[in-house]
Order: structure tokens, then C-alpha cells, then sequence
């Protein structure tokens, strides 16, 4: 593995994470609907958290880094990304914060399938891990907050 | 419900509050006496001694119509001993300031003034539910049937998010469903202000979605009419035809009387329904529909499990599938609906309802699925809001101050009459008064009255009887029983020959417009 282009490619990474994070809380100025700044606020905590992960795993490339594997449903897949607005409901901004790590787990199993190198390959492919667990976390609250029950 | 039914037997307690469970949802009662044999604390509601009240630790017979000051006496009581789960109000919840200031009210002296439940036993309730977790809370029409029915809906709502009884296991909110597939007739819009899935009318992006998926222009913006209101517009004459279907409304709604004069003024009536019934002589037009076993389609139960049904005989005449005579009637007024059976109807719905989009049909031709489920890899939802995620964010405290019922006893009508269902008739007896069976084990309607009031009237068992309130009378025997209080009578609306809704009171919630079936005055005649 080139330790430099390693480094360039958890640089950005992690710039993401830190554009995601500075996104989320961006976002969460600006909602009307305290619910909704509140999700964005998690979100963006979490992407902090994400990052400094990300950080540790640059500086310690050797380590055998190993995402933990969910059962992924595929409703992020399935959802349409609603227009970004300052009134969107809690359902929109996980909606739009879903589709967010879709993207980004897939840009990364493309790289991950790009890869001839084996080591960069799993690299990649743990990445994609990473955001998928993310998007199946949301996709979870997402489910239980995005269909009321009528009594 | 919040909840599957199966989890109710793993909770540690269950208050039922206005639910006479084994006699209206018996399956459901089943796994509440599972949970006692298991452990579980029981508490039952009721002004009635119901039949689910041998199961329960406690029976906490309120008065009726005091629903909400009982459950604002027990968190002011929950909250002066710190049971309340103090995490889940300060990290899933709003307005918990403004529940507190309400429910501070309601201390429990006065609780029990209003509830003529002991201060003793509610210290008692208040405890078991402010210790032992998770607990389920269940209810029925007993809650909903009241002109404050939304408030004390809420206020069961409040009761579980205070304890934090609500997106986990065995803990939430169960309102058990009237019929069969009340749950899936709600779900996919048979309601005035929604779509399927509950996506409001009102929503431009949901009526573009909907005018798509049917290929039609001009969806309403405005929410249509509660059965109350299209009544009175029958009056008025801004209700001017009514497709009735497998709703025996001369015997179902409050104040027959009311009921017939509207349907006698209205234009147009079209009834969908199995047999002739008591609202079929007013109809100018009657489909003969299938019945639950000669058809095809699903059923989505209290729990949100959406189940397969299939035809197992052949409908009798020219009785049709309900699909095919909204297809047919459609195609009439210039609208393809483009479905040919049962399926087509179900992949529709699903295509519009992202809750449903998972449960094809193949995925439930063995065991049902609970929604949501909106992928086909997804299992499905046992319980809702997991980890206490709302629809809109934080659940919001919504703090109702007590008021009595629209009618209450007085000199002239000194007896409140609440209503209900009996185990062995299913609603109106449309189908269970045609079953022989049943007329067998259970012929006649009767009046229930405490052996009190029994006494005071000279009234003995089996005597004829006059019910009587400003509405109207009706005439059946007496059954003196200690199931009924001082004061409550309680009858239903099972019989033709005695229906009790003859003398219930036409006054509904001002938000559901659901009708105070659970509580008039009347007084009774002797009537033989």
C-alpha cells in the first residue's frame, strides 16, 4: 500500500465527515421545528465522533480496522430525497440524512471496486462499512418515526 | 397499538382502562391472564365489574366519564414520589412544564371526589405504575366513546410517556381495535383527512403523490366530513347522497330517531351490505356484497399485522366483491380504477403506502406482517417508536383538565346508562343475529342494574322494563347484577327488537366527533 496516497484518501474522508458534521449543524440553526434541529444536532455530533475515528485511523494505518456488519433493509434506497427547506418535518431530515450516508457508502464501494491494491481494497470496503452502519441507523429511526399510528 | 399483542403477557404491569377485553378483543384477553399467571400486576379500570376484573390486583371502579382526572390524580401522585422516568421526559418530550401545572390540580383528594375511587387505592396504583416496568396500557371505546374521548386519549398518552412506557417492549399505548380491520380501513384513508398511511389531504406533495399514482386532477385540499356532520348535512342538504357500506346505521349510531330522520331526508342512499338490515328499507339502491369468507384481500389487525384472507366458498347470487362494485361504480362516474381482483387492489395501496410497500403478497401467505415494513427485506415493526423516536420528534405532553359528560343524572333522568358489546353478538347482528347459535346462547338483550337500584325501583330480575332518557325509550328485561354499580345502567346494540341506541345521547368529541355512546341519564319505567 502507497502510505501517501493512504493518507490522501483518509484526508478525505475525513474532510467529509467534517463537511457532514458542519452541514448537520448548519442545518440545525436554521430549522423552525425544534424536533428537527434537535435530529440535526445529533447528526452532527455524531459525524464529529466519525471523524476523530477517521483521525485515529490515519495515524495508525496498520490497524486492522473492522466495521461492524448490519442487516441492511434498503430503505434509504427506496425513499425519495425530499428538497432541502427550513421547514422540513423530522421525517424529511431523516430522510435527507439517510440518503446522505447512501451516497457516501456507495462512493465508497466503488473506490473499494476500483481498487487493485488488496490493502486498499479492504480499506475502501471497511469505509463503505462504516457509512452503511450509519445509514442503517438512521433507516432504523427513520422507521419509527416516519409512520404515525392513527388512534 | 404501539405494542404486539403477544408482548402484552411479558409486561410487568398492564392497566386496561374502559376495555372490557375478554368479552370485546377475547384473543387479546387471553394474553393479559398470561401475563398475571407470569407475574404481571393487573389493574382494571372499569365502572363495571367486568369479567376481566377476576384476573386483575386491582379493580378501580371511577365513575363514568371521569377518565381524565383519575389519570391526572395518578401522575400528580407519580410526580410528588419521583416515579416518573426522568430521562425519557427530559430527552424524548416537550411541555412536560405544562402537563406538571395541570395535573397539580388534581391532588388526590379531589381525584377521588370526582372518581369515587379511594385516595388509598389510587396512592396504591400510582405506586405499582411508578415501580414496576414495562407496563402496557390498554383501552377501548371506554376511553373513546366520550365527548372528551381525544382528552382522554391523551391523557393515557401522557400517563406512559411520564413513565417512559413507551418505544420498547411490552411498554406503550394499545388502543385493541373494534373490528376486525379497523386498523387497515384507517390505514389506507378511510378516514375524511387523510391518504393511506395517514398522509394528510392537506399536504400539496401528498395530494400530487395520490393524483399520480390514481391518474386523476384536482385531489381535494380540504378535509371531507365525520359521520356526524354528513348526518346532519342530510339535513341541511349539504349531504345529499351516502354510500353506507357494512354499516347497519339505523341500529350503530347514537339516537335512532336522529338517525332515521336524516337518512329519511337525504336524497340518494346507496347500502353495501350482506342482508337486509334495519338501514336497508331506506335505501333507494342495495349491493349484496360478499362476506369475510367469500372474498379475497387482507385484514391489518390491532397490532398493524397485515394478514391474507381468502375465499373459501363461493358468494351466494349476485353478490360481489366490494372492489369490484367501487371499480364498477367508478367506471360509471368516467374513472378507470384499473384492478381486477384482490391483488391489484393490494399493490395499488401498497405502491402508495411506504409503510405497506414491503408486505407483498407472497411475503404473507403463510404468517402475517406488522407494519411499517417499507421494504421487501424489512420483517416489519413489533413495536413503534423503538428508543423513544416520534413522528413529530419528541412526543408532546397534551394536558386535559377534567369535564363531565355532555348529559349527567339529575332529578328527572337519575341513572347514567353506559353501552356496550356482549361476547356472543358482533356489533349491529347483522351476522350474529342470523346465526342460530348464537341466538341460543344469547337471545335477548337486557338491561344490566345494580341490585341498589333494583331494590329502589321494586324491579326484579327478569322484569320488563321501560329505558327512558330525552331522546326516546326502549323496552327490554332486567338483568340485576352486581356487575353494574349504584347509579349505571348498561345495555347495547346487538338487538333490533331492544336497541339501546334508541335513547343514547347525539353528542360527540369536538376532535374525533366520535359520539358519547359510554354515558346519558336516563331513568326506568317499569314496562310491562
Amino acid at each position: 500500500m502507497d502510505p501517501e496516497f493512504f493518507d490522501r484518501m483518509m484526508l478525505k474522508a475525513i474532510g467529509e465527515e467534517i463537511a457532514a458534521r458542519d452541514f448537520y449543524q448548519q442545518a440545525a440553526r436554521q430549522m423552525k421545528d425544534p424536533g428537527v434541529a434537535e435530529i440535526f444536532e445529533q447528526l452532527s455530533r455524531e459525524e464529529n465522533e466519525h471523524r476523530h475515528l477517521l483521525e485515529t485511523f490515519r495515524f495508525n494505518p496498520l490497524a486492522r480496522v473492522e466495521f461492524e456488519r448490519f442487516q441492511d433493509y434498503g430503505v434509504a434506497e427506496q425513499e425519495d430525497e425530499p428538497a432541502f427547506s427550513f421547514s422540513m418535518s423530522p421525517r424529511e431530515a431523516l430522510q435527507i440524512a439517510m440518503k446522505k450516508e447512501q451516497r457516501a457508502a456507495e462512493t465508497y464501494r466503488r473506490f473499494a471496486d476500483a481498487c487493485q491494491d488488496s490493502e486498499m481494497r479492504r480499506i475502501y470496503s471497511e469505509l463503505a462499512e462504516m457509512e452503511r452502519g450509519h445509514k442503517v441507523r438512521l433507516e432504523e429511526l427513520f422507521v419509527n418515526a416516519a409512520y404515525p399510528e392513527c388512534w | 397499538m404501539t405494542n404486539s399483542i403477544r408482548e402484552l403477557e411479558d409486561a410487568k404491569s398492564l392497566l386496561v382502562i374502559g376495555s372490557n377485553t375478554t368479552e370485546a378483543h377475547p384473543v387479546i384477553s387471553y394474553y393479559m391472564k398470561r401475563a398475571v399467571r407470569k407475574g404481571a400486576i393487573l389493574i382494571v379500570c372499569d365502572p363495571r365489574r367486568i369479567d376481566l376484573v377476576r384476573w386483575a390486583t386491582i379493580h378501580v371502579q371511577h365513575r363514568v366519564g371521569t377518565d381524565v382526572a383519575l389519570l391526572n390524580g395518578l401522575m400528580n401522585e407519580i410526580l410528588a414520589h419521583g416515579w416518573e422516568d426522568r430521562d425519557f421526559v427530559e430527552n424524548h418530550t416537550e411541555k412536560f412544564a405544562e402537563l406538571k401545572e395541570v395535573v397539580q390540580e388534581y391532588p388526590l383528594k379531589l381525584t377521588s371526589k370526582i372518581t369515587g375511587v379511594p385516595v388509598k387505592q389510587l396512592r396504591e396504583v400510582a405506586r405499582i405504575l411508578g415501580t414496576r416496568k414495562p407496563a402496557s396500557l390498554c383501552y377501548t371505546l371506554g376511553i373513546t366513546e366520550h365527548t372528551c374521548g381525544t382528552d382522554n386519549v391523551t391523557s393515557c398518552a401522557n400517563l406512559q410517556m411520564l413513565l417512559g412506557n413507551l418505544g420498547m417492549r411490552s411498554a406503550g399505548v394499545n388502543p385493541l381495535r373494534g373490528q376486525n380491520n379497523v386498523q387497515g380501513a384507517c390505514d389506507m384513508g378511510a378516514l375524511p383527512n387523510v391518504f393511506h398511511n395517514y398522509q394528510p389531504v392537506s399536504d400539496p406533495k401528498a395530494r400530487e403523490k395520490f393524483a399520480r399514482g390514481w391518474g386523476v386532477a384536482g385531489l381535494p385540499e380540504n378535509a371531507g366530513k365525520r359521520m356526524p356532520s354528513m348526518f346532519t348535512g342530510m339535513l341541511d342538504g349539504t349531504t345529499r347522497a351516502f354510500i353506507c357500506h357494512g354499516e347497519n346505521v339505523v341500529m350503530s349510531e347514537p339516537n335512532v330517531a336522529h338517525t332515521v330522520k336524516c337518512l329519511e331526508a337525504v336524497e340518494f342512499l346507496v347500502v353495501l351490505d350482506i342482508f337486509e338490515n334495519e338501514t336497508t328499507p331506506y335505501a333507494d339502491v342495495i349491493f349484496p356484497c360478499t362476506c369475510w369468507s367469500e372474498q379475497d384481500g387482507t385484514f391489518t389487525n390491532s397490532e398493524r399485522r397485515v394478514q391474507r384472507v381468502r375465499a373459501a366458498v363461493h358468494p351466494p347470487g349476485k353478490c360481489r366483491e366490494p372492489w369490484w362494485i367501487y371499480g364498477e361504480l367508478a367506471r360509471r362516474l368516467g374513472v378507470e380504477m384499473g384492478f381486477e381482483s384482490a391483488r391489484g387492489v393490494w399493490e395499488e395501496m401498497r405502491s402508495l403506502a411506504t409503510g405497506y410497500a414491503g408486505i407483498s403478497w407472497e411475503r404473507i401467505e403463510g404468517e402475517g406482517i406488522q407494519w411499517p415494513a417499507p421494504t421487501l427485506q424489512h420483517p416489519g415493526t413489533p413495536f413503534m417508536h423503538s428508543g423513544g423516536n416520534f413522528t413529530r420528534g419528541r412526543g408532546l405532553f397534551a394536558p386535559a383538565r377534567w369535564r363531565p359528560p355532555a348529559e349527567v343524572p339529575d332529578k328527572e333522568y337519575p341513572l347514567v346508562l353506559t353501552t356496550g358489546r356482549r361476547l356472543w353478538h358482533y356489533h349491529t347482528g347483522t351476522q350474529t343475529r342470523n346465526c342460530a347459535g348464537f341466538e341460543a346462547l344469547f337471545g335477548e338483550e337486557l338491561v344490566e342494574i345494580s341490585p341498589h337500584d333494583a331494590s329502589d325501583l321494586g324491579t326484579r330480575d327478569g322484569d320488563y322494563v321501560w329505558v327512558v332518557s330525552r331522546r326516546g325509550r326502549v323496552r327490554m328485561r332486567a338483568w340485576v347484577t352486581e356487575r353494574s354499580p349504584r347509579g349505571v345502567v348498561w345495555s347495547c346494540f346487538h338487538f333490533r327488537e331492544a336497541n339501546i341506541n334508541m335513547v343514547t345521547n347525539n353528542v360527540f368529541d369536538p376532535v374525533s366527533e366520535t359520539a358519547e355512546y359510554k354515558a346519558c341519564a336516563v331513568r326506568i319505567e317499569p314496562g310491562a
